[in-house]
């Protein structure tokens, strides 16, 4: 099943991202250029976690799951400024794509 | 030992033998991912401009040297995109980050240090309660392994030496506790380490400074990449 985002978290997440992006703030990614002897990063990329709970946030919706019986379970990038959130929903595997403006794309089973 | 502190002890007791049993009985699960990986921390190395492995070893030498871990994992305010209520606690085990929500998207970033290979875990519990200068009680298996843990089998009293630190946060899954603590720490150098049997530990200024902030029954959401689910999720 592929599920479209019509729900309001995915336009409250989208005026985020851009308030954020017209506010000139980064998202919680880590250094990605000129790294310093400080700079750290994990050894597998994931998603950052704000992204990863506002998917978690519209699959509860999609799904209409409790919010606390929704969680992700594993991330990756999966494009220049999109990533893939793997979540289980009360039990149910279900995959997300997220951009980096925090709009939830899809929603699909899994 | 104060009534409070013995009972602390028996909660460690039960908690720990409640572990065993839970592991037993299989009622963590997998998460199913191929990607069942406990992500380690990378440090830049600039003089062979190149990503090293940020080891126990590397984490010990750079502590010393710079008498701090790394700026990232340093407690800072940053921009986090969430719905979930200001109180919230959002655990990044992989990044090795805590967030505590404010506010107007905006959240305090902690270094944290996690459990090792096979003790990281992710779900969603609960802040149970809180202590000051808790009890330590090493698990049986650790007492009957190492004899400066035998002789805290009744319990570690709270202080300087105590692993668990000057605070810690229970974490609950409705009224059980589920035996894992956010707490300090002796070792101040793990922070950005996969160290710990699954318990949740930072810089011991940075629980003080949490623990001053959170309120029992806040929520606590712990994501792990492939770890295995607490119950309950």
């Amino acid at each position: 099943m592929t599920t479209p985002i019509p729900g309001t978290v995915a336009a409250w997440a989208g005026l985020i991202g851009l308030g954020l992006m017209a506010a000139g703030c980064n998202s919680t990614t880590q250094q990605a250029s000129a790294p310093s002897g400080q700079a750290v990063r994990p050894a597998v990329e994931t998603a950052p976690a704000d992204l990863q709970l506002l998917c978690a946030a519209e699959a509860a919706n999609v799904y209409a799951a409790p919010a606390d019986k929704v969680l992700p379970t594993a991330s990756a990038r999966s494009g220049s400024a999109t990533y893939t959130v793997e979540l289980n929903v009360n039990g149910r595997p279900a995959r997300c794509t997220i951009d980096e403006s925090g709009t939830a794309i899809t929603i699909v089973d899994v | 030992m104060s009534q409070s502190t013995s009972r602390r002890g028996r909660i460690g007791r039960t908690a720990w033998s409640r572990a065993a049993r839970y592991a037993l009985a299989g009622v963590v699960f997998a998460a199913g991912s191929a990607a069942a990986l406990n992500a380690n921390t990378q440090i830049y190395n600039p003089q062979t401009r190149s990503w090293e492995d940020y080891d126990p070893r590397r984490a010990m030498e750079f502590f010393q040297r710079h008498g701090q871990t790394p700026q990232a994992f340093q407690r800072r305010v940053v921009t986090f995109r969430t719905a979930e209520k200001p109180g919230t606690i959002v655990i990044d085990g992989d990044k090795h980050f805590l967030y505590y929500i404010l506010p107007d998207f905006q959240a305090i970033r902690y270094g944290i240090g996690v459990g090792r290979e096979g003790f990281g875990w992710a779900g969603i519990v609960s802040v149970g309660r809180k202590a000051e200068w808790p009890v330590w009680t090493p698990p049986a298996e650790m007492v009957a392994r190492d004899p400066k843990a035998a002789k805290y089998a009744g319990g570690m009293p709270g202080g300087p030496d105590n692993p668990l630190g000057p605070r810690a946060l229970y974490l609950y899954e409705g009224n059980r506790d589920s035996i894992y603590r956010i707490h300090g720490t002796t070792e101040p150098w793990s922070i950005g380490l996969n160290v710990s049997s699954g318990c949740i530990r930072l810089n011991n200024d940075d629980i003080i400074d949490l623990y001053e902030r959170v309120q029992v029954g806040a929520k606590v959401v712990v994501l792990m990449q492939g770890a295995a689910l607490y119950k309950g999720v």
